[in-house]
């Protein structure tokens, strides 16, 4: 797991900031230069700028603004990524609206959106969760679980009990489809 | 019917909008004035409002302009309709909450809130752009209600809540929701039934 929990220097998390971006370029297929500037606009990509920001100022112990920024950030974009969190370089947002991030992960996380990590009220404790972890979207973490490396949880899958390494979760059974009578 | 054709006339945008506005006042049980200029601004009109804008600019051609508007939208209102996405007449979003529309969707549907249509399983182009769904008309999405994929789901369906759907659904029919489980709680601690 690549998150750093003491102190980072302005120019750590300025890379944070610079491999998130670039993650989102090449999730978007590259682009031209206005192209990447709209994108940088993108209520997504603002939610992790914000958040790596918001992160340095707590890991400075400026808990005070760190904790303003972040609930501005959240009425922005509308995705509450806890300064407490800590997540590693490569972050990526599919949508940011209805976010709850909360606990550790590790480098090239993607949360693909309306995406939850947080507590479960039964226990006390956030998600610890490897490198290259897929969320699908609605997909939630809650409580003291340990999800593993390259896992992927498909959409809408809660998470309560740890994950190995390679894992994939869904829900199933499926839906079942039957017809009615009428409209 | 279908939602957007390959050209689209401000007539036809306006007309969208106001049907828009129609449906979701038939819903909330007609109003006097106040209450109705009070529906006009709340979040889940706004959002259809600036997705017909956005998605006349877009099929106009001005692109940049249609993304910068819907960029605008997305802070705004919170709802995300790509400006790919096209909907048929009088669509009602019950609760502007964490929508998220791609595809092509089709006339008189309704989503009760944070629902999605969107793509990320398979790929293949049905219709409703790459990897992306198509929905008939009259189709009610349930409170968080997932489309996703090149799948085709069909007029008059009725999606369950928190119902994930990657197949085909038929006209006519519904996609239940997967029953949930009551666990016996004892002096205030709960456990869970096997």
């Amino acid at each position: 797991m690549a998150a750093p929990s003491q102190a980072p220097n302005w120019s750590q998390t300025r890379s944070f900031i610079r491999e998130d971006f670039k993650r989102l370029c090449a999730a978007y297929d590259g682009g031209t230069l206005s192209r990447r500037v709209y994108w940088f606009f993108l209520p997504n990509f603002q939610a992790v700028l914000l958040y790596r920001v918001c992160r340095h100022l707590y890991l400075r112990n400026w808990r005070r603004s760190a904790r303003l920024l972040s609930l501005a950030a959240q009425r922005l974009t509308g995705a509450e990524i806890s300064p407490a969190a800590a997540i590693g370089p490569g972050c990526l947002i599919g949508h940011a609206f209805g976010m709850i991030v909360f606990g550790s992960f590790g480098a090239r996380c993607t949360f693909l959106g309306q995406c939850a990590a947080m507590g479960n009220g039964i226990a006390p404790g956030y998600p610890v969760v490897g490198d290259d972890v897929i969320f699908g979207i609605q997909a939630m973490a809650l409580g003291p679980v340990r999800i593993g490396n390259r896992a992927r949880l498909g959409p809408a899958a809660v998470v309560n009990r740890d994950v190995p390494d390679d894992a994939v979760v869904l829900v199933l059974p499926a839906n079942p489809i039957r017809s009615r009578s009428g409209a | 019917m279908s939602g957007a054709q390959e050209q689209l006339s401000f007539a036809q945008t306006r007309a969208l909008m106001r049907s828009d506005f129609e449906r979701l006042v038939g819903w909330y049980g007609g109003g006097s004035l106040p209450q109705r200029v009070f529906w006009y601004f709340q979040p889940n009109y706004q959002a259809l409002f600036f997705y017909r804008l956005y998605r006349w600019l877009f099929v106009k051609g001005w692109k940049n302009s249609a993304r910068l508007l819907f960029l605008y939208s997305l802070y705004a209102t919170g709802v995300e309709i790509s400006p790919t996405t096209s909907i048929g007449a009088a669509c009602l979003l019950e609760h502007a909450f964490g929508i998220i529309l791609c595809g092509r969707i089709g006339a008189r549907c309704s989503f009760a809130g944070q629902c999605g249509t969107g793509g990320g399983i398979g790929e293949g182009d049905i219709g409703g752009g790459p990897g992306l769904p198509v929905v008939g008309d009259d189709v009610r999405f349930g409170p968080k209600a997932l489309v996703l994929g090149p799948i085709r789901i069909g007029s008059r369906v009725a999606i369950g809540a928190s119902a994930i759907v990657t197949v085909e659904v038929p006209d006519d029919s519904e996609v239940l929701p997967l029953p949930s489980k009551i666990i016996r709680v004892k002096m205030g601690r709960a456990e869970s039934a096997p």
